[in-house]
């Protein structure tokens, strides 16, 4: 069920209304709702793989016990790498094994020896990196003592079923989230009206600015070698706005969703567009993800290697950020997305600069500095060249791509005009917004008619501009 | 709880009540609108039309028969031309049932037929043209199976969900329709004073789809029931297959074979007139590309039907 759809539209009033006529007091009883509707809401997709997630939480739920029930020990340990070997094989042997057997054979075959892949034709469930990181995520802080054993069933199943975050996040921590299922949701007036805010402006990112975009950037990239070097040029910083449009919009549907039924969740994006360098860009960007794999990932490895100083905390960040690449698809294109995002970063590493951005850009400021404005610019343009390779169906494309975008002549761009122009009204509202979770916040005006005027004219351009509404691309992840 | 709910259902009226309004203003006033490709909507709408002769088609029919020549060649008998630019006989056959809620039957209808009659339409050309009649019964019917978005077919108020240019053209009093071509429409024929244009034709020629004549079978069949549907109603139907340039023949895979099949599949109900062969249709500039006369060619071809039609309508009779 998408976000943007006649079935979401009906199904979310039915679910906020049976949850809430059930009451905050009864906890249990609306943990069991939420996991029929997260159900409902995945098996709308497809019902076969509403299997997969059930076993996988019910997996999970038993594991849980079991490590909270054994003494520290090798037992214990075994019982860990076990599970965390489960999730992952789970998620490997849907999302990866083609690949690996493809290059496995390309690997044998360059040896000399004539050998086939064996590949299976495999049907990707929708959102499982998503759910496996968060069953990941409940196992390793119980494992670690960082959260309490889940013993109430219901609360745990209604943690991985969530409708909102279930399919593309974002990646919330057990350690954090779970408890909001054990403990009494009261309805707060506030939080539900921004969360409605939130969903707003999620949708105009979506429908207005991806799916706008959507069009212009398949064309380009599908047809690269007929393109001019501006319409590639375009059609590469469409691509940057699009996923931004799709994956935050989606994030704050999603947030302001979970806000509606009570629940209280961080930030995925916050205005990463205005970040000065690679390292504040990826606080601001998948905030979720990035969190997640310094966590799990990248602090583990950065002590393993400590023996090594900054060259350790280079290497780590290498293997982190070819893992990040790795989660997104089994394709080389996202590997060399990801190696391009560590490669932009070593350097930081190395200087020990990468702590120097923090904060609001230009607090109380109208414009940015000459340097950080610059700043901003090349951090942009470094994202947008990585997502060149991010797009692209594979690498010999990505390349193809590359060097068209150098060789070509220049020519004129094919974008219409009102896309470019909601893009910079994007882009203002969230300057201007800056320090605000989302530009919908608008405390400062003090008149109600001109709030509700500026929720109806940007409902009203959602409603007429919003183009026919494609599927998240943070889906197939 | 209470609050938010009251604000909640206030702000949802609100929206609700400018969409509807935006919704009621846009319908009258594309509706009203009576040029470019609404005007024929738009005709057929009000009862105007009581045509005789009804020529019904795809683009090749709605740039290829010229009706003041009929008018002509048939005196006493009025002919319009409802050539459907953009969509295939599936979405021709539904504005065909609309306009029979609101004029006459015709006395004989020419139904022009192309390699692409067949298949099934695309729904995104020009949907503006119809997006104010969606709820009518045989519009609605026929657009579910286009992928049209359910939600447009469902509620009202949104069946102009998406369509910003209609709607701002259509309260600011522009042009109903993005790229309509201002150009004189006579019954609903509208000339194209094109040229031949080899640029786009060699262009063309490296894409097969273009050169690849298909059919849906679905489509195909709703075409002969309603051959047999003008029968049972004593409408006279001929077949008229719309002269192609010889360049293209030569490139489309089986062309031949496909008018021949056409041929006997209409035999048992209505007369077949193909006039591809004949040697006119070589020259280029009785054409705009490949597929499509232009208005020198369509009087050529126009009396050339009109010849055809004066002894048959002898036999009408």
């Amino acid at each position: 069920m998408l976000f943007p759809s006649a079935a979401f539209a009906f199904f979310l009033p039915i679910v906020f209304a049976l949850y809430w006529l059930i009451g905050g007091k009864r906890v249990q009883a609306q943990n069991v709702m939420l996991s029929l509707a997260g159900l409902v809401f995945y098996g709308w997709w497809d019902y076969r793989f509403v299997a997969l997630l059930l076993a996988t939480t019910a997996f999970n739920y038993y594991m849980g016990l079991q490590l909270g029930s054994l003494p520290e020990g090798r037992n214990k340990k075994a019982l860990f790498i076990g599970n965390v070997v489960v999730n992952l094989g789970a998620l490997c042997f849907f999302k990866y094994f083609n690949f690996f057997s493809e290059n496995f054979a390309l690997l044998i075959r360059g040896i000399g020896w004539r050998v086939d892949a064996f590949t299976l034709e495999l049907l990707l469930p929708i959102g499982i990196s998503f759910y496996t990181f968060h069953s990941l995520s409940y196992v390793i802080d119980v494992y670690h003592e960082r959260t309490p054993v889940c013993k109430d069933a219901s609360a745990f199943f209604a943690f991985i079923s969530f409708f909102p975050l279930l399919v593309a996040g974002p990646i919330v921590r057990a350690k954090t989230f779970l408890p909001q299922f054990e403990q009494q949701r009261t309805f707060r007036d506030a939080e539900a009206r921004d969360g409605l805010r939130q969903m707003l402006w999620g949708f105009f990112k979506k429908m207005v600015i991806a799916d706008s975009c959507a069009p212009f950037v398949n064309q380009f990239f599908d047809h690269y070698q007929t393109q001019s070097t501006a319409n590639l040029v375009a059609g590469a910083v469409l691509f940057t706005f699009q996923i931004y449009g799709d994956f935050s919009g989606y994030s704050d549907i999603a947030i302001g969703t979970s806000r509606l039924f009570g629940f209280s969740i961080p930030p995925n994006f916050h205005y990463p567009f205005f970040s000065r360098d690679i390292a504040e860009y990826w606080r601001r960007w998948h905030i979720s993800l990035a969190s997640w794999f310094r966590d799990y990932l990248f602090t583990p490895l950065s002590i393993s290697f400590r023996y090594w100083d900054r060259w350790g905390i280079a290497l780590a960040m290498l293997i982190n950020f070819l893992l990040v690449g790795l989660w997104h698809g089994a394709s080389w294109t996202f590997v060399v997305w990801g190696g391009l995002h560590a490669a932009y970063f070593m350097p930081l590493i190395l200087l020990k600069r990468n702590m120097s951005n923090y904060g609001v850009p230009a607090e109380g400021r109208w414009l940015p500095s000459f340097r950080q404005g610059l700043s901003m610019l090349v951090t942009f343009a470094l994202i947008t060249f990585a997502l060149i390779f991010f797009r692209a169906p594979d690498l010999h494309a990505a390349i193809g791509y590359v060097q068209t975008l150098f060789r070509g002549h220049w020519g004129g761009v094919d974008v219409e005009r009102r896309i470019w122009l909601f893009i910079a009204f994007m882009l203002l509202a969230e300057w201007l917004q800056r320090d605000k979770v989302h530009p919908l916040q608008l405390d400062g005006i003090s008149a109600r008619l001109m709030r509700w005027s500026i929720y109806l004219v940007l409902a009203l351009v959602t409603f007429y501009f919003g183009a026919p509404p494609q599927t998240f691309i943070y889906f197939q992840f | 709880m209470k609050r938010f709910l009251l604000h909640f259902m206030a702000f949802s009226l609100l929206l609700l009540g400018v969409l509807a309004i935006i919704t009621w203003i846009t319908d009258k006033r594309l509706q009203a609108w009576d040029k470019g490709r609404m005007r024929v909507w738009h005709e057929a709408a009000s009862g105007q039309v009581n045509a005789d002769v009804l020529i019904l088609g795809g683009s090749n029919a709605h740039v290829a028969v010229n009706p003041q020549i009929l008018d002509t060649a048939l005196p006493g008998w009025k002919a319009y031309n409802m050539g459907f630019e953009g969509y295939a006989f599936d979405m021709q056959l539904a504005r065909y049932r609309f306009y029979r809620q609101h004029n006459k039957a015709p006395k004989l209808i020419l139904l022009c037929v192309n390699y692409f009659e067949f298949e099934r339409s695309l729904w995104n050309i020009d949907r503006g043209q119809f997006l104010p009649y969606i709820y009518e019964r045989n519009v609605r019917a026929a657009l579910r199976g286009l992928g049209v978005n359910p939600i447009k077919l469902a509620i009202p108020i949104f069946k102009y969900l998406g369509e910003a240019n209609l709607v701002s053209a259509a309260l600011l009093r522009q042009a109903p329709l993005p790229k309509d071509e201002p150009r004189l429409t006579v019954n609903g024929y509208v000339p194209a004073l094109q040229h031949w244009d080899e640029t786009e034709f060699r262009r063309n020629a490296c894409r097969p789809e273009l050169f690849s004549p298909r059919a849906d079978s679905a489509v195909f069949r709703s075409f002969l029931h309603f051959l047999s549907e003008c029968k049972e109603e004593r409408i006279p139907v001929y077949v008229v297959f719309t002269p192609h340039n010889h360049r293209y023949i030569a490139l489309a895979q089986g062309a031949t074979e496909y008018r021949q099949l056409l041929k006997e599949a209409v035999a048992d109900w209505a007369p077949f007139i193909d006039v591809s062969e004949l040697p006119y249709w070589q020259d280029t500039t009785f054409f705009y590309n490949g597929t499509h006369l232009n208005c020198r060619g369509a009087d050529l071809f126009t009396s050339m039907l009109a010849d055809s039609l004066k002894s048959a309508r002898v036999r009408v009779k």
